[in-house]
């Protein structure tokens, strides 16, 4: 400051001259422009006009009609967002752990009981199948404990237990031959004979394999009716003998090299049907997929595949979780 | 974020980025597979980003996606280059909100992709701004301009007299 002063520079001083036309460059808020207008009447639409700016527009709306409804109709350009949903949603979801853990220890479960409910079911459908083919046995409801035999000679079996009586109302047996050379099979278990049917199918021809097919039905109905007994009378049953497996003579077996299981269970399925067939593992499958699709609502779809002679070569699985084709042999079906 | 949390997220947030996409490209395939990459690379980084601040994120790579599939077809329209003549096509339908979704695809990607924020999913401006990598003021005047081109159209196609 000192310096300034001691050298004493010139100064420039401002004249006092004036915008000729600086009043004519005022305008008012009147005066934007319809582009100038449409831009702050889309703000203000938007909420984004504040303090003097809503002021002036507020004051032009509120002058001119004709602007008012212009800005207005920034108001009804609204976009409405539509229903589209997005296809790929469910590609997107990732396996939640409990989810995970679900599936790994309930679906099994549930597998395994559909298996077991399928097995047991097989073996009483079997026994069916067996009494509509064969004149031998027949079978009702109650299949496990009545037995019916029509045969041309009469058998009579008679049991010597005096608790017989007590089962004959509600678990009756009844064993009917007609034929001449009647065999008497004493027993130990309780079985009512029923004679007085005994003529009606006297006329017809005897066959050596009649007597033998008889024979198996007695002891399978004796087999059967102690199995009934076992589970509908349990007090009574604790009187009687038990059954022996070793009793049942299956009549076809598979090979030692087959799977374990269907051995097991073509030996059972013979020796009540009498057939030599070998059961059928993908029947057995087919049904527990479909028992569990009825239980349950899933579409699960078994296939059996086979070449051109006719032979199966591998089963398709497919699931909605699981999908997969098992190549098929004859050891191991 | 959770397993759980990031299935929330597809199921709350999907179709929402789905539709904000779909309607700044208008090809229902390209934007499935732009949301179905959002997704694959939020998976990548789950347990990095925290739920609260998901759905910005869903928004923000899948815009930065889109234009990036948008610049690689060459369809892109720059703001500088728009014509504005493109707006005027006839129109003869009468339900407003379709008009303006067609109006909406004669719009520039940025002003159709802001506009679609903010009457979407009501994003303030800097939010929008977050996600679009724009500054407010662009974001304002980017949907201010937007929006007078659309009456623009209305009223050029006779929509609005």
């Amino acid at each position: 400051m000192a310096v300034t002063e001691d050298m004493d520079f010139p100064r420039l001083t401002p004249s006092d001259g004036r915008l000729p036309s600086g009043s004519r460059l005022f305008r008012g808020p009147e005066e934007l422009t319809d582009e100038q207008f449409d831009l702050l009447s889309a703000a203000w639409a938007d909420d984004a006009l504040e303090g003097e700016a809503l002021t002036e527009l507020e004051s032009v709306i509120t002058a001119d009609n004709r602007r008012r409804l212009r800005a207005e109709s920034f108001h009804r350009l609204r976009l409405v967002a539509g229903s589209e949903p997005w296809p790929g949603m469910r590609s997107c979801l990732r396996p939640e752990p409990g989810r995970v853990s679900f599936r790994r220890t309930i679906m099994p479960a549930l597998m395994a009981a559909a298996a077991m409910l399928a097995l047991i079911i097989a073996g009483p459908a079997s026994g069916r199948l067996h009494s509509k083919e064969s004149s031998g046995v027949a079978t009702s409801p109650e299949a496990m404990a009545v037995a019916e035999i029509q045969a041309s000679h009469p058998i009579v079996v008679t049991d010597n237990r005096p608790d017989a009586a007590e089962i004959q109302p509600s678990h009756p047996i009844m064993v009917t031959d007609s034929r001449p050379d009647a065999a008497e099979i004493p027993a130990s278990h309780p079985i009512i004979t029923a004679e007085g049917r005994a003529g009606a199918d006297g006329n017809r021809p005897a066959a050596d394999n009649r007597r033998d097919e008889a024979a198996r039905a007695i002891h399978l109905a004796l087999v059967y009716q102690e199995a009934a007994l076992s589970s509908l009378l349990p007090v009574q049953s604790n009187q009687m003998a038990p059954v022996r497996l070793t009793d049942i003579t299956p009549v076809y077996t598979l090979p030692q090299e087959k799977n374990w299981m269907l051995r097991g269970i073509t030996m059972i399925a013979s020796a009540v049907t009498g057939k030599e067939k070998e059961i059928d593992g993908y029947a057995i499958a087919s049904s527990c997929v479909s028992g569990i699709n009825n239980l349950l609502g899933w579409e699960m779809e078994l296939e059996k595949v086979s070449n051109k002679a006719g032979d199966p070569v591998a089963v398709n699985f497919s699931s909605s979780l699981l999908s997969f084709t098992k190549p098929m042999n004859k050891i191991t079906p | 974020m959770t397993v759980k949390e990031y299935n929330n997220a597809v199921r709350e947030f999907g179709d929402h980025v789905y539709r904000f996409i779909l309607h700044s490209i208008k090809d229902s395939h390209r934007a499935d597979d732009i949301v179905q990459d959002t997704y694959e690379k939020l998976w990548l980084c789950v347990t990095e980003i925290e739920y609260g601040a998901v759905k910005s994120w869903l928004f923000s790579t899948a815009y930065n996606r889109m234009i990036d599939v948008i610049r690689k077809d060459s369809r892109i329209i720059g703001i500088e280059y728009y014509d504005d003549s493109s707006l005027y096509a006839d129109e003869n339908s009468s339900d407003l909100n379709e008009v303006l979704h067609r109006a909406l695809e004669k719009l520039p990607a940025v002003q159709r992709s802001v506009i679609l924020l903010r009457d979407y999913e009501g994003y303030n401006y800097r939010e929008i701004g977050e996600i679009t990598g724009l500054s407010e003021a662009q974001v304002k005047t980017y949907i201010f301009r937007g929006r007078v081109a659309l009456r623009n159209y209305l009223v050029k196609t006779s929509v609005w007299q």
